[in-house]
């Protein structure tokens, strides 16, 4: 697959297609591969194709508006392509998408729990790891240890590409919000004390939001002080609030990638929030964003003679 | 200096947490970090290092500098209980040289600073082995050290006991009630420690970095180190000597206070001035200070680094920025 | 040991627009029970409880000693509050903070200072200060260039005037494009600045205004043959705490509240350019 990639990228830098590239490196650490931008062939020496990339690469392209950029995109990568397509932060003739039908990235955090030592190196084979410390070794199969959102990922394969690597991937077939109906099931103070449980470890370092695709505002609203929304120090209430507005600004514009998840440091489980809105959204709307580049996110549609009375 | 079995030392801390908070190690649902001690069966010695550092007990992340009601300015309520800190290591009691020359060195004074530096007793602790993310060397740290902080103390599982010594003046009056057993097998404990810290690298190896640096301000490799850098705040806020701070104004009108919390210059908010104007407008900008403030302007102004290589921001990073990797681009 | 972050209180005694566009207030401030002195130059951080605090340039002489002067531009929440302060009213104030332009050192000098739009406020404090009968002996000529888009957003206009009538003080005041009615120079600072700049010899420049100004006029005065160290400038920065704690207002090795606001150019030229 890496051979593969750097094959195509470097014909399109020679072509002169494109004059960037979103790629991941090979990070610092045995535990983490890292997302970088290059600007030319030498800087795919480094480029790396295994099951720590769960970065959302799209992240990185509002930034680079105006140039003609490859991305290597897994199936949650192209359909933050195809919502940012959809909100004109970047063009489709400026890109072009080596697509990758992912398998699932893997959950280091985990498995560095489990692992229990530090880990000096992991080698990657086709569908497992092996773990190096310095005096044990272990083999983890990828599919027992994926991130939350990629063990019920229904896109593996990406939505939109100019060209696809790697075999067909069958998506998760089962409800993938699951979860979500069973903590629907909780009574609200059980529900908020979840939360707040949950919360009180946030530092507001906002990696949540920095990581999200969908997260380009220029002037965030934590960020904004007239109006001042919130006050920005250490009260649950006010980091509730951020958590809160923040998922409701995801509404139909979420891809479930969980990047935001997976950056933060404190390992809040954020997907609760913004998953529970994805299934209000495909519930309410029938709709599923990120998916086709034509369609009009749930909440930017409005139709005359639209059944919901609130609306007319 | 003294040795003590660990039920001893454990005693000694109970009975220390008549008078003191006592915040040590334990291990949490994502790691091991300090938290106030119910349970002291529970305290960790044997880790490398805690999640995050010490520095939020002596400079919290959010702090309120006073209160005023009806347009009246009152100071703020104040906790007074004293702490009492277990397990601190080399690289993060470092970190208060950082914090001591900003906050109290530094004319003025800064009370809120001072007041929990004066109530906090400090207990360092050679740190049992470095990981691959350790560099405090480079700094001219040395990990096995007990000569820090009030009190120092080095843990040997192997025999489940503690040596410990008092520094300062208050750290050797408590030391001072415990009985002990032979110590001089000391030297020899220690050397056994030295080989778990072979990872830890001294990347700058007497290299003048306020030279090196003053010529590259301008570098174009500034342009391409940030790499994929989302602007969070995850380094700054994990790291043990970054103090800068916002201020505030939380409530309503007349009725509130003004609050300072950690403020991050990953931020675009952080320069960005009201007129819109940004001297600092990309991230580039925003790593070249951070990295330039720890290994340039600190050290040309205090002579010490505002980085003590604990490794932190390296294993917390998102993207994998490595700051390890900055300093060998530049030296 | 005493809680620096606490403001001192002092009162509203005037406030009027400074400016035609009314975007520009000064407002006159008295001092109440607890006073400072200052030098020309230094800032204060001014506070409105409930708002916030933004830090201002003094814009009185250091010789006027009841009270203190600011000339501020409305632009975010706290300047709004400033703005509907009325007479009587009580604000905070915390200072004198930062350093001063360099008085003593430019003692047997010549002086020009080069001001431009509402970057003047420090600028008056100095001159008036420089011009103050215990202390114009000091200097030799001083001579002051001051321009604006138009007459109406000149500071300190009565004040203009009467150092017009003086003799001990060179007075240039120039706007961008003629207006009718204007009898004065017209023309950009910077040009200004190199028809009529006093020889480089033996003479600080003295320059504040907004960075396109300065932008332009640094050259000319290193082209008339001014020395790096004895052109100097007020810098504005983001700044919290005001004190050289807060980190906010680094540019490169310095504090802007700190080791700042005057800096010369022989300083700025070393730091990395985010200014």
């Amino acid at each position: 697959m890496e051979v593969k990639i750097k094959e195509r990228l470097s014909q399109l830098f020679d072509e002169q297609k494109i004059n960037c590239a979103i790629i991941f490196e090979k990070g610092t650490m045995p535990d983490k591969n890292a997302p970088n931008i290059i600007y030319n062939k030498e800087g795919l020496n480094n480029l790396v194709w295994n099951s720590m990339n769960w970065n959302n690469l799209a992240n990185y392209l509002p930034k680079l508006l105006g140039k003609k950029i490859g991305i290597v995109a897994k199936g949650c990568d192209s359909r933050s392509i195809v919502l940012l397509m959809q909100e004109e932060k970047v063009k489709r003739e400026d890109l072009y998408i080596i697509g990758i039908n992912c398998t699932g990235m893997i959950d280091m955090k985990k498995i560095a729990k489990d692992f229990g030592a530090e880990i000096s190196e992991t080698i990657f084979e086709k569908d497992s790891v092996k773990v190096k410390g310095k005096a044990s070794e272990k083999e983890y199969k990828v599919k027992d240890f994926l991130l939350e959102s990629c063990q019920v990922c229904k896109y593996p394969s990406p939505v939109i590409y100019d060209e696809v690597l790697g075999e067909q991937v069958k998506g998760f077939e089962g409800d993938n919000y699951q979860d979500i109906t069973e903590f629907e099931k909780l009574s609200s103070e059980e529900r908020r004390e979840y939360f707040y449980k949950e919360l009180s470890g946030c530092i507001r370092c906002y990696a949540c939001r920095n990581s999200c695709p969908s997260c380009y505002c220029q002037e965030c609203f934590v960020d904004s002080n007239q109006p001042k929304w919130l006050e920005k120090g250490q009260n649950i209430d006010d980091i509730f609030f951020y958590h809160i507005v923040r998922a409701y600004h995801m509404v139909g514009r979420c891809v479930d990638c969980g990047s935001c998840q997976n950056a933060c440091p404190m390992d809040i489980n954020i997907l609760k929030l913004t998953k529970k809105l994805n299934k209000d959204v495909r519930e309410l709307y029938k709709y599923e964003c990120g998916l086709d580049p034509k369609n009009t996110p749930a909440l930017s549609t409005f139709e005359p003679d639209d059944y919901n009375e609130f609306i007319k | 200096m003294k040795k003590v079995t660990k039920t001893e030392f454990i005693n000694f801390l109970k009975k220390q947490s008549e008078t003191f908070d006592i915040i040590a190690p334990i291990k949490g649902d994502k790691g091991i970090d300090y938290d106030i001690i119910t349970d002291f069966d529970k305290i960790i010695f044997d880790h490398v290092n805690t999640d995050r550092s010490f520095k939020r007990f002596l400079f919290p992340q959010s702090q309120t500098l006073f209160e005023f009601k009806e347009g009246v300015i009152t100071e703020a309520k104040k906790q007074n209980k004293k702490k009492f800190i277990v397990g601190i290591r080399n690289c993060d009691i470092n970190s208060l040289k950082v914090f001591d020359y900003n906050f109290i060195e530094k004319e003025p004074v800064d009370t809120f600073y001072k007041e929990l530096r004066d109530n906090t007793i400090l207990i360092t602790a050679a740190c049992p082995a470095s990981n691959s993310t350790c560099f405090c060397t480079s700094f001219k740290i040395d990990p096995l050290s007990i000569g820090h902080g009030d009190i120092g103390i080095l843990f040997d599982k192997e025999e489940d006991s503690f040596y410990i010594q008092g520094n300062s003046s208050a750290g050797k009056d408590i030391v001072d009630g415990l009985s002990t057993k032979d110590t001089s097998d000391f030297d020899q404990k220690k050397e056994k420690y030295k080989k778990n810290h072979e990872k830890n690298r001294d990347l700058i190896k007497d290299k003048n970095l306020v030279e090196i640096f003053q010529s590259k301000l301008e570098d174009e490799k500034w342009g391409e180190i940030f790499k994929g850098c989302i602007g969070c705040g995850v380094c700054t806020f994990y790291c043990p000597t970054c103090y800068c701070f916002d201020i505030e104004e939380q409530g309503k009108f007349w009725n509130g206070k003004r609050v300072r919390n950690w403020d991050s210059c990953m931020f675009p908010i952080y320069s960005k001035e009201t007129t819109g104007h940004n001297p600092r407008p990309t991230q580039k900008e925003r790593y070249r200070n951070r990295v330039l403030h720890k290994f340039y302007y600190q050290l040309k102004h205090n002579n010490e680094y505002g980085c003590v290589g604990c490794g932190r921001c390296i294993t917390n990073c998102p993207t994998n920025i490595d700051i390890r990797n900055i300093i060998k681009t530049f030296i | 040991m005493k809680n620096t972050y606490i403001p001192i209180t002092m009162e509203v005694e005037k406030n009027y627009f400074e400016t035609s566009d009314r975007m520009i207030k000064t407002l006159r401030l008295k001092f109440l029970d607890e006073r400072f002195d200052f030098e020309p130059g230094q800032f204060c951080e001014f506070s409105i409880l409930g708002k916030g605090e933004a830090p201002f340039g003094i814009a009185s002489s250091p010789f006027d000693k009841a009270g203190l002067e600011f000339s501020i531009n409305r632009a975010g929440v706290v300047t709004k509050a400033i703005h509907e302060l009325r007479i009587g009213e009580k604000v905070g104030i915390r200072g004198p903070l930062g350093n001063y332009y360099p008085v003593k050192e430019m003692e047997g000098y010549n002086v020009v200072v080069i001001g431009g739009g509402f970057a003047f406020t420090t600028l008056r404090s100095l001159i008036e200060y420089m011009l103050n009968p215990e202390r114009r002996g000091k200097y030799k000529s001083i001579k002051v260039i001051y321009g604006a888009r138009n007459p109406g957003l000149l500071l300190y206009k009565d004040l203009l005037e009467n150092w017009e009538k003086r003799d001990d003080i060179g007075t240039y005041f120039t706007i961008d494009t003629k207006v009718e009615g204007w009898n004065k120079m017209v023309g950009f600072v910077p040009t200004i600045t190199e028809e009529v700049a006093p020889s480089p010899e033996n003479c600080y420049a003295i320059v504040c205004g907004p960075p396109i100004m300065i932008k332009f006029t640094l050259p000319v005065l290193l082209k008339l043959g001014f020395p790096k160290d004895k052109i100097v400038t007020s810098l504005e920065r983001r700044m919290k705490c005001g004190i050289g704690k807060c980190g906010r207002c680094n540019l490169g090795e310095f504090y802007v509240c700190n080791d700042g606001p005057v800096f010369n150019f022989e300083q700025l030229e070393k730091l990395p350019k985010e200014v």
